[in-house]
Order: structure tokens, then sequence, then C-alpha cells
């Protein structure tokens, strides 16, 4: 009897099923496993809705959720080049010869921080949930995601870019999309992937300025400056993207900065510049630390603090009204802050 | 018996823009059977839609092939997309 095991890719166990070079019974075998394999991908899906449903309600009911610990435990696996997670467990990342261990423990335990100190958050899902991270994943792989559960880094082609645990703003990039999940539940499509994306941008360039401590005036608000290779910089790039001017020269991916020039199904990475350009204006205006206010509003709205009702297919407008009933509702004697945030939004036309 | 373009799109640094982008080509008759059948179940699979990527920041593959109709385009996603077709891609500043 042959084991079902998720592990294996269904593009695997696709290419088995149909290898005429196998027995009828193997390839029935791989059949049956995918057929398991996608009620588990659905089983998934259902929990996370359930994950969002108890929220809501236990939210609603005035019920926090039950802590699995004080502060998360963080842990890193070694990929080694193949794209298998979590990959081989790495003892002791903190005083390993790895410099991406050290830096990925490093990191990750400072946006943990970053969340626990200014907005008394307990990792992404507010329980003390494990914070997983795996490095050195795949070939020369240009890419970090965070993939439901854990985060995962590529070490770049060491051309275009380089190792990606090299951007502090792409830890806290990843690590937000884990908040978004436990928290708006926001899908990364259309408008509401623009918004998830940009929420993820948002916190990791807050969590880069909180770092280095400095204000909204001393920021760079570059996204992936750290993580350039010489063939981009070569060309006069100096970032992935620019959250104060998003379709400026030195970005290497332009987005859109005007609700005008959404369309449906627009890539996440580009529709995300509306939201990046309302929050940079918005704090330019208020000034300050960028968590000082501005970044209270929009964890407010995030976590539903001041109302807010978890929508996955979330509309950009819906989202900047909530932040300007936000700004009502947790300042309601600073006039001007209310003011910044309309005018924050009218101007990429929300 | 022709050629695949492979494009890989969006990731966390946005690949498909216009300056930014990933692709190769990858000759059919270098890939062994299976690969061949499931790259033929991609264009099948993906013929009328496309699917938007399973988690954030996951990269998509764009395929194009010639036919006798002309130019055929499907967008598949990472996990889908066999192993030696994803390796086939270098990235590039233009």
């Amino acid at each position: 009897m042959i084991s079902t095991c998720t592990i294996v890719p269904e593009s695997v166990l696709k290419r088995f099923a149909d290898d005429p070079e196998l027995s009828a019974e193997l390839r029935q075998h791989f059949r049956n496993a995918l057929a398991i394999d996608a009620q588990m991908r659905a089983v998934r899906q259902t929990a996370t809705q359930l994950t969002l449903e108890a929220a809501r309600v236990n939210q609603l009911a005035g019920f926090a959720p039950t802590a699995v610990a004080a502060a998360p435990a963080i842990t890193l696996f070694d990929c080694k080049h193949s794209t298998a997670l979590p990959g081989a467990p790495i003892a002791n990342p903190g005083s390993s010869p790895d410099a991406t261990a050290k830096r990925t423990l490093t990191e990750t335990t400072a946006v943990a921080q970053f969340y626990q100190s200014l907005f008394g958050r307990n990792s992404v899902d507010n329980a003390g949930m494990t914070l997983m991270s795996s490095i050195h994943y795949g070939v020369r792989y240009n890419n970090a995601f965070w993939n439901g559960s854990q985060m995962t880094y590529g070490d770049g082609d060491g051309s275009v870019f380089v190792d990606f645990t090299l951007g502090n703003d792409v830890i806290g990039h990843e690590l937000t999309h884990g908040v978004t999940q436990h928290t708006l539940g926001l899908i990364y499509a259309n408008e509401a992937g623009g918004l998830n994306e940009s929420i993820s941008d948002v916190f990791g360039s807050m969590f880069r300025q909180w770092q280095a401590h400095q204000d909204v005036k001393k920021a760079d608000w570059l996204i992936g400056h750290d993580i350039l290779g010489q063939a981009a910089k070569a060309k006069g790039f100096t970032c992935l993207r620019d959250m104060g001017n998003p379709d400026a020269p030195h970005c290497l991916a332009p987005q859109v900065k005007h609700f005008s020039q959404y369309h449906g199904g627009m890539d996440p990475h580009i529709s995300s510049g509306i939201p990046n350009l309302a929050f940079y204006k918005i704090t330019q205006a208020v000034g300050e630390h960028s968590w000082d206010t501005v970044g209270k509003l929009w964890y407010g709205v995030i976590t539903g603090a001041v109302g807010t009702v978890p929508r996955p297919n979330m509309l950009m407008r819906e989202f900047a009204d909530a932040t300007r009933a936000a700004a009502k509702k947790l300042f309601p004697a600073n006039a001007a802050l209310a003011s910044a945030v309309d005018a924050g939004w009218k101007a990429v036309g929300l | 018996m022709g050629e695949v373009r492979v494009e890989q799109l969006g990731g966390f640094v946005g690949f498909g823009g216009p300056h930014l982008k990933s692709w190769g080509v990858v000759n059919l008759s270098s890939l062994s059977q299976a690969d061949r059948a499931a790259v033929e179940a991609l264009f099948q699979r993906y013929r009328t839609s496309s699917t938007a990527p399973a988690h954030p920041d996951q990269f998509r593959y764009r395929l194009s092939r010639q036919t006798a109709a002309g130019t055929e385009t499907v967008e598949a996603p990472e996990h889908e997309v066999p192993d030696v077709l994803k390796a086939s891609v270098s990235a590039r500043v233009e």
C-alpha cells in the first residue's frame, strides 16, 4: 500500500500518474494520492476560513485568543538548495557559521519584538505562534515568500539580486503576510491583493524605520534596496519599489500611483502602489515616526480594533474609509490627523 | 517538436514589469516524456482560465508555444510547473 505524503508536489504526483513507463497499478496509486491531495488542499482552505470565522466570533464576543507562548519561538531550516520545505533544522542558528542563518534569526526575532512593543501583538497570530523560516531555498532563487505557515528565502542569482535575507524590509514584509492572513484574511487577487501587498510593504518599511530609529522625513521609503545585485545597480536602479514615488525611474518594479490606473486582475505588486503612496503622504503630513499615529491606524483597521470586519475581497475604497473612521475613533481630538488621512487617500483617487 | 517560452512573473520583486524580466526557452524534444506530458496538461488546464498564486509572493509562469492556429499562451502557478522549465529562466534588467 502506498502511503500518501502531501509534501510531494502536485506536479510530481501528476507526472507519475501519467507516466506510461510505470505499471497501471502504480499509476493508480499516484492518482489516489492526487485525489487525497486535492481534498487536503480543500481542507486547508476550509481551515483558513474556520480560523477567520472563529477569530471574528471571538472578537465579537470580546474573547482574547489563548496564547501558546508569551513570545514566539524562532526556528530556522536549511533547504540546501532544494525546494522541499521546511528543510533540515538548524540547531543553534545564533552561533551558526552561516551568516544567512544568523541574520534570519536576528531579524525575525526583531520583527516579533517590533510587533510586540509597538502594537502589543504576540507573533503573526497574536497567540505566540512559532515563526519558522527556511533559507537557501532552490538554486539562485530570486524570491522570498510566506506560504501560509512559514517564511521562505532564496539566495538570489548573485547578479540581479543577492541573498533575500539581506533586506530587513523583506523579512518584515513576509512576516506581515502572516499577520494579514490571521487578521483581514485578504485574498491575493484584484484590489484585495493590492491591499495585501501594500500592508506588507507598509509594515516592512515601518519595521526598517524602527530598527534605524528614523522618523518619516529621514526614512527613504524604498523597498528592496538591500537585495539589489550589481546588474540592477549598474543600470541606476536603487530599489524595487518606492512608497513615496511609485513610478519613479529608479524603481526596478515601478507601480501605479492613482486609482484611475487600476484595472481588475492587476498584479498585486503593481496595484499596491496606490495604498503605499497614500500611507506615505499621510505620514509626511502627520510627521513623527510612522508607527506613532498612522501606523496605529493601519494596525487598528487590519486587526478589527476599530470595527473592521474581515472581508477577503475588500476593496481599496473600503480600506481607505476604514482608516478615515479609525482616525476619528482612535484620535477623536486630532482634527489635523483626520484631515491628513482624508487628503492622503484623495490624492490617490480614493 | 517545437519550443516553449517560459516567463517567470510576480514574486516579491515583481517580475514582468518594464525593467525586470525573467525568462527562458525550452526545446520540447529535450524533455522527458513525463515532462512533455506535464507541459501539455498545463496548456489544457489553463487554456481558458488562470489562477492567482496560492500564497503571497509566489511566482506565476507564463508558457507560450506556436501552434498551427498561432501563439498559444497560458499562465500556471509555480507549484504546477515542471522543475526543468523553472530552471530554464534567468533574470534580466532591461
